[in-house]
């Protein structure tokens, strides 16, 4: 028993200081980095990709977070936003499942090319695929948007 | 575009950020810790080897070994490193490890990963279910057109 124990705690511990170390500087990063012409310039770059299957140009920092990092920091820097109104619903849900789908590709793949998997087949299978359920479901308007909880929203303010 | 906000003292945007910040921490936390120690003490009992052992025949159609059931239970219900243990002590030939990566790539952690879900306001268990359906029918096609 005591053994558990010490399992929970070693590993809440290093996991708790890891979230830690990595969302309070993106977060506060992304605040700066809003009031920055090259931060739009970069979003704006990533767009092509990203605009045709429905995401708008406020959900692309926590795509790419998510996408590189992993699905936590994502919801980390998504949080925030979604909290102030800069993203609807309808948003939320296509980056949560892009992310769902694919995130943290360079550590979760280089983990089975270890292993001597085809890191190329899993990288592009995961990405084209996140991209076409998206597509599909901004095409399928699905879930219809919830109604925006203002309690929550003045909450944060 | 509205992505920029308007202006602000410059000393300011450090405060803000750091005060969502920390309020986003707790919150990620406030599911996480709890989510953790659920999944770890999961992980002590013979629940997960047991349901592994069920879908042990299945695995044949994606052309892994009868063990790599062990390895996507604790992906779908632990995560990531649990299954890649079970992998790496079992030698697979380079398609089985690629048709595993797809597989849990796609589909793991799901109790962690629905948690935090669900403090992003999306609909977890459809999320879920959009992972573990996706996840597995990538790999059947790979494993199906991926040359020997």
């Amino acid at each position: 028993m005591p053994e558990i124990i010490r399992e929970i705690a070693g590993g809440l511990g290093g996991l708790m200081l890891k979230i830690f170390l990595i969302v309070m500087p993106l977060i506060i990063v992304l605040e700066w980095a809003k009031t920055r012409r090259w931060f739009t310039r970069f979003i704006e770059a990533t767009n092509p990709v990203f605009r045709p299957v429905g995401f708008r140009p406020q959900a692309l920092f926590p795509l790419l977070i998510g996408l590189l990092f992993g699905i936590a920091y994502g919801a980390g820097v998504l949080i925030p936003q979604a909290r102030s109104g800069d993203l609807d619903s309808r948003q939320i849900f296509l980056v949560a499942a892009f992310l769902g789908l694919c995130h943290a590709i360079i550590e979760d793949t280089l983990l089975f090319v270890a292993l001597g998997g085809n890191g190329w087949v899993i990288v592009l299978t995961r990405f084209a695929t996140a991209l076409l359920a998206v597509w599909a479901l901004s095409k399928l308007h699905w879930p219809a948007p919830a109604p925006v909880n203002t309690t929550e929203i003045k909450e944060a303010a | 575009m509205n992505i920029v906000a308007p202006a602000q003292a410059p000393g300011n945007v450090f405060i803000v950020g750091a005060r969502k910040g920390l309020s986003t921490y707790w919150m990620l936390m406030r599911i996480m810790i709890p989510v953790y120690i659920v999944v770890t003490l999961l992980n002590h009992t013979p629940v997960l080897p047991a349901i592994a052992h069920f879908f042990e025949p299945a695995m044949r159609l994606w052309r892994l070994p009868g063990e790599a059931a062990l390895a996507m239970v604790l992906g779908h219900f632990v995560n990531l490193y649990a299954a890649l243990a079970v992998i790496a002590a079992g030698k697979w030939d380079p398609v089985a490890v690629t048709v595993a990566g797809i597989v849990l790539g796609v589909s793991h952690s799901h109790l962690m990963e629905a948690a935090i879900f669900r403090q992003m306001r999306a609909p977890a268990a459809s999320l879920v279910l959009l992972r573990i359906v996706m996840g597995w029918s990538l790999g059947w096609l790979v494993a199906m057109v991926f040359p020997r």
